[in-house]
């Protein structure tokens, strides 16, 4: 009997020790900064993770927030650069809690501070994009691109605000795009089909040309070695033809009349065949025996 | 009345009993309750994870490997499993373009509705990527961001966007592509550094660059241009390739042709100039004789080649030419 | 347990389900309409159970009694209960009842219309409506519970009195519900979120109680459950709607219901004894907890004696001040940043692009000396700086607030040109913007603080955007024009050089083609004079006989060779040379 009632009052003390340690300790996470209140008045603003005791409930109570880094997109919001063109550029925010107790006092919860800090984070981008040129938004040249700059500038703009109002620090605000109302792409669209329309047509004809320009080369190329070879075949025959003057020049002068001779007995070779017609007189040299037989009594 | 008392005390009883009955199961059921609270903080650590304790919120230094972990249970402890090996994939779809032959092709593109880009030379391309990353440093990992893929996810799109808006379109559609994605992964590790986020990037590819539908035709016609262009030019080099070696073959035979002719026509003259000068030697001794002979050989070799002789009588005569039917050259 | 018992136990615990759905509904946004609706769902439920299970008895009563008509005269019990049975007839149809309860669900509907709507777009005529039908609803109730009694009476049963306290209660349920609308029609003031809660509280309160009877009856014997009451006999609305003393409805309804006799034990006598002063005691305690004030974090609380506002004000923390009439403390949240945003009426959420519509009843200002139309976006941030100045002067500080940076709006921009506000001003717009409504405020003396003023969206209004955006769509199109006049350069100037390299390339080499077959020529030509130098006459006669022997070989002729010239007829279809000149002479 008396191990029961042991028991039972062990259970008790458990019971009551647990709800005590209950009410009047708190942990806080790691990731947590906790503000303690006595009836309403803050008293301690806790950062170090760990167990920490207070008063129980009625008396002082715990407000947690999140340290961590919250993050959101700002509303969408059309803006204008420097040259007057319309932008979209859409933004998103990184931001913690610096100032725990500013937090709490100015806004308390974390779909307020957002809605707040989208204001001013909107504002401020307004203004920052008023500063540069549509050329600094995108641009082919790396050094023009200045988005990093206006990322920069919004912060600048903006964390003083926001550490002052709401004791929130912004981690970074990024440009999540860059884009063009509606109304501008179609023209947009177009310029890019003419642009292209542009390099095909420029590919085209410069392919065309460097191949007829190849082809030209080639031609004059082929025609001049053509040339330089019949001139050289000139040259040889000339001076071939001249070697050999010489030659019969240097033979023949010692009886240029034997020679003539000798030179019209070959032309007569060469010249005289079937398809040449002789005619003879009857009285010639061989041709008077021809007569003596046949042809006299022919003639007669 | 007394009916009532009896009827009373027998509820009572029975209230009793059932009270009594259930005792022994409540007292079980407690002792379980118990044995499984106690349980509750033992936690198996997966195989791709790291495991953190937080003993009353505050963060023990200890990572723990993969494993059982034996930890307090609920309000002492708190594990928070991470997974620090796996190779983890985010697929960056939102601007991606609509698939080819689904929807009419629009001539405008809405802000929200379209997702696109703009690249340095101000054209809409739709780019798709996928990214793979680890997360190194699982404390921050765990206690840095609250909302870390949308970050993440945030960070990359913004890194894209910054790398295609340095860079004209035809870069990108062609040789830039690497630059893109290497300027991509540079501009988003630099920036998840700096917000400590505990990933490390470890590859970005571009798996899908394409301008808006409505000009890709225009691109297409673009790159079919190029092809056209350089099959036009290698033709030109094969013709030049083909015509050029011809040439100097027939330059080159022209040439040996002439130095041939040359060669004979000195030799001809030699054997020529030789023969006559034996021939002058003989005509010197008896030129009458010679001469004679000569004409003689001459006439006997020229005139058996004769086909017509004419032998005219002593009166001057009359030749009728003979019709050939066609005279060859 | 016979069927009866487990069809009322089961239909008991489906009426609690449904009940718990419709509570946790309740507490998400409708409250009072719904809990309104509820008990019409639960008298109705209970109504239509305690029917049936009497119908049933009876039935099963008839069926004996038709059987065997001895056995029906022995049982005086049961001759009771067919009085009972005949003493029903006009009430006892189940559909009627649901009927009514359907009625009540309808017009709790009807109510929730009348609830939802905000202050100022309640109209008096609907909130008439809601009255007067909350109204009849009540009646209808009263009606119910008064029969209710009555019959209960008659029958000398006390089975009817959960089903007459249910009704009765409902009638004060939709009594307040009647009164709560029309103090909000004739005193401007809105009660509707307190009643809403009081009666989720109290319809909370309730089903728990039924849950916890339910339970207990199970623990019971199976008589003493067969004489318990009906469902919907509630402790609670038994404590406060019968007249006797409460502790002796608590000890009465625990002996019925556990079967332990709490009217014994000390503690309970001193509670029957003490009621009174202990209800005199706590009221006074409550009214004594008027005069301690908790200010909470980032508020300032100031006190407020006899009407008027005492300074300074008091931080956060505990307070003390004389109790209610006398003294109180309002609270003030100095350290929270409000927000107002000026430019428009209702935000529709969508995204700002400047062609579509964004924001609700834009409000266009004339700027550039009142030739262009912008519409701007302005949020303020303010906070209350002097809490004491803030309650003093103005009942509606945000609204006074707007009125004032409307007008200081106007005053910055008006002279200002539209692009400068867009673009390079908007620094400057702002930082004038908030001085000069900070000494606005200042002279107004409303205490408030202007923390900060942003431009946020400024742009043409909506109907003038696309002319607008027309501008930059037409630098486009001169790219476009541009582009496609470089296209047209880059064709022809390639084929135009094309033409012209091919030309040259030709040229230049038909002219070195020329010069090379002159100079070869050329060449030939010195060589051969050289040669023929030596033997000028040779060598002509050399080349002649060559150039005879080209030209006569192997050509017809006919060779004439004799003195005496013949007479050569030609033929007349064919021409033919007669070679005589030369050949004449190389003979002989």
């Amino acid at each position: 009997m008396s191990r029961t009632m042991w028991i039972r009052s062990a259970a008790v003390l458990a019971v009551a020790v647990v709800l005590i340690l209950a009410m009047t300790t708190f942990q806080v996470r790691q990731n947590e900064n906790v503000i303690l209140t006595r009836f309403g008045k803050p008293v301690r603003v806790l950062v170090e993770p760990g167990l920490h005791g207070k008063w129980p409930w009625p008396i002082e109570s715990v407000n947690r927030f999140d340290a961590r880094l919250d993050f959101f997109e700002a509303r969408l919001a059309e803006a204008l650069t420097k040259d007057k063109r319309n932008v979209i550029v859409p933004v998103f925010v990184a931001w913690r809690i610096a100032d725990p107790l500013r937090f709490l006092e100015s806004v308390g919860s974390v779909p307020n501070a957002r809605a707040k800090i989208d204001s001013l984070v909107t504002s401020a981008k307004n203004t920052a994009l008023a500063a540069f040129d549509y050329g600094q938004l995108v641009s082919t040249n790396r050094d023009n691109v200045k988005l990093g700059e206006i990322e920069q500038q919004i912060v600048a703009l903006v964390a003083p605000q926001a550490r002052d109002s709401f004791g929130v620090a912004i981690a970074q605000v990024g440009i999540k795009r860059v884009a063009l109302p509606e109304a501008n792409t179609e023209s947009v669209l177009k310029r890019m089909q003419a642009e292209r329309s542009q390099f095909a047509a420029k590919y085209r004809a410069e392919g065309r040309q460097a191949a007829d320009e190849i082809r030209a080369r080639t031609d004059a190329e082929r025609t001049v070695m053509l040339a330089k070879a019949q001139k050289f075949a000139e040259e040889t025959r000339g001076k071939s033809e001249a070697d050999a003057a010489r030659i019969y020049a240097e033979a023949h002068a010692e009886d240029p009349e034997f020679y003539r001779f000798l030179r019209e007995l070959e032309a007569l070779r060469k010249v005289v065949d079937a398809n040449t017609t002789l005619v003879l007189d009857g009285d010639a040299a061989p041709f008077r025996h021809l007569r003596g037989a046949d042809g006299k009594g022919d003639d007669e | 009345m007394t009916s009532s008392r009896r009827s009373r005390s027998v509820s009572s009883e029975a209230v009793l009993g059932a009270l009594r009955e259930s005792a022994r199961v409540i007292r079980w059921g407690f002792v379980l309750l118990a044995l499984l609270y106690l349980a509750s903080g033992i936690t198996r650590v997966g195989p791709q994870e790291n495991a953190l304790v937080l003993r009353f919120g505050k963060l023990q230094p200890q990572v723990h490997p993969p494993g059982l972990l034996f930890t307090w249970p609920a309000p002492i402890d708190e594990v928070i499993r991470v997974p620090v090996r796996a190779a983890l994939e985010l697929r960056l779809d939102a601007w991606g373009a609509p698939p080819e032959g689904t929807a009419e092709i629009a001539a405008t593109m809405h802000p929200v509705r379209d997702g696109y880009t703009l690249t340095g030379d101000a054209n809409v391309v739709h780019p798709r990527l996928a990214v793979r990353y680890q997360i190194v440093d699982p404390v921050a990992a765990a206690f840095s961001i609250r909302q870390r893929d949308a970050l993440l996810e945030a960070v990359l799109y913004r890194s894209l966007a910054r790398a295609l808006a340095q860079t004209g379109v035809d870069a990108a559609w062609t040789s830039g592509r690497d630059e893109v994605r290497r300027d991509t992964q540079l501009l988003a590790q630099e920036e998840l550094d700096r917000l400590d986020a505990g990933i490390q990037i470890t590859a970005v590819e571009v798996r899908e660059l394409l301008p808006a539908r409505l000009v890709l035709p225009a691109f297409r016609e673009v790159v079919s241009a190029e092809v056209e262009a350089r099959t036009l030019r290698q033709e030109a080099e094969a013709y030049r390739a083909q015509t050029l070696p011809e040439a100097e073959a027939s330059a080159y035979r022209i040439r040996q042709e002439a130095t041939a002719a040359a060669d004979s026509a000195k030799a001809r003259a030699e054997g020529e100039s030789s023969a006559f000068t034996a021939l002058l030697k003989e005509y010197r001794k008896s030129p009458a004789l010679t001469k004679a002979r000569l004409r003689a050989e001459t006439l006997e070799a020229v005139l058996p080649a004769l086909r017509t002789v004419t032998i005219l009588p002593d009166s001057p005569g009359h030749i009728w030419l003979p019709t050939t039917p066609a005279e060859s050259k | 347990m016979t069927s009866a018992e487990a069809r009322q136990l089961r239909n008991a615990s489906t009426a609690v389900a449904v009940v718990f759905a419709l509570i946790v509904l309740a507490a998400l946004g409708w409250p009072a309409v719904l809990a309104f609706a509820v008990w019409g769902l639960i008298v109705a439920a209970i109504h239509a159970l305690y029917f049936q299970i009497q119908a049933d008895d009876l039935r099963s009563l008839e069926a004996r009694r038709r059987s065997g008509s001895s056995a029906w005269r022995e049982e005086g019990d049961e001759s009771e209960a067919m009085e009972r049975y005949m003493a029903l007839p006009r009430f006892r149809s189940f559909w009627q009842l649901l009927l009514l309860g359907g009625a009540a669900v309808l017009m709790g509907w009807l109510l929730w219309r009348a609830w939802r709507m905000p202050v100022a777009e309640a109209s008096t005529a609907s909130l008439q409506l809601g009255i007067v039908l909350s109204i009849a609803v009540a009646v209808l109730l009263s009606l119910l519970g008064r029969y209710a009694v009555v019959l209960g009476a008659k029958l000398e049963t006390a089975d009817l009195n959960g089903v007459a306290q249910l009704a009765r209660f409902s009638f004060w349920v939709g009594g307040a519900l009647a009164a709560s609308l029309g103090i909000l029609l004739y005193a401007q003031r809105d009660l509707r979120v307190v009643t809403g809660r009081t009666l989720v509280l109290i319809t909370a309160a309730l089903v728990l109680d039924a849950l916890v009877r339910a339970m207990l009856r199970s623990y019971r014997p199976a008589t003493a459950r067969k004489a318990s009451g009906p469902v919907g006999d509630s402790l609670l609305l038994a404590l406060f709607l019968r007249r006797s003393n409460p502790w002796d409805e608590v000890s009465t309804r625990m002996e019925g219901a556990l079967g332990v006799k709490l009217g014994d034990t000390w503690a309970f006598r001193f509670l029957r004894r003490a009621f009174a002063p202990l209800v005199l005691a706590s009221l006074l305690l409550a009214w004594l907890a008027t005069a301690a004030t908790v200010v909470p974090v980032g508020h300032a609380g100031v006190r407020v004696e006899r009407g008027r506002f005492v300074s300074p004000p008091v931080g956060p923390g505990w307070h003390w001040s004389a109790p209610w009439p006398f003294a109180s403390i309002e609270l003030v949240p100095t350290k929270r940043v409000d927000e107002i945003l000026l430019g428009f009426e209702r935000d529709t959420g969508q995204p700002i692009l400047w062609a579509e519509r964004h924001y609700e009843g834009e409000k266009n200002i004339l700027v550039g000396d009142g030739d262009e139309l912008l519409t701007i976006a302005v949020p303020v941030h303010y906070r209350i700086h002097d809490p004491l100045a803030y309650l003093m002067t103005t009942s509606d500080a945000r609204a006074t607030l707007q009125h004032l940076a409307y007008r200081e709006l106007l005053r910055v921009t008006s002279a200002r040109d539209s692009f400068a506000i867009m673009t390079d001003q908007r620094a400057d717009v702002s930082a004038t913007l908030r001085t000069g409504l900070q000494r606005a405020v200042d002279a107004h003396g409303l205490g408030l603080e202007i923390v900060w003023v942003g431009l946020r969206d400024i742009h043409p209004p909506v109907a003038v955007t696309p002319s607008f955006q027309d501008v930059i769509s037409a630098e486009e199109e001169r790219q476009t024009m541009i582009e496609l006049a470089r296209a047209y350069a880059a064709r022809a100037l390639p084929e135009a050089k094309q033409e012209a390299g091919r030309m040259r390339a030709t040229a230049e080499a038909a002219g070195e083609e020329r010069t090379l077959a002159a100079s070869g020529e050329a060449l030939r030509f010195r060589q051969l004079a050289g040669a023929q130098k030596a033997q000028p006459d040779v060598f002509r006669s050399r080349l002649r006989l060559e150039a005879l022997e080209a030209a006569l070989a192997g050509r017809r002729k006919i060779v004439v060779a004799t003195d005496k010239p013949p007479r050569i007829t030609m033929d007349a279809r064919r021409k033919t040379e007669v070679g005589s000149d030369g050949e004449g002479e190389g003979d002989e």
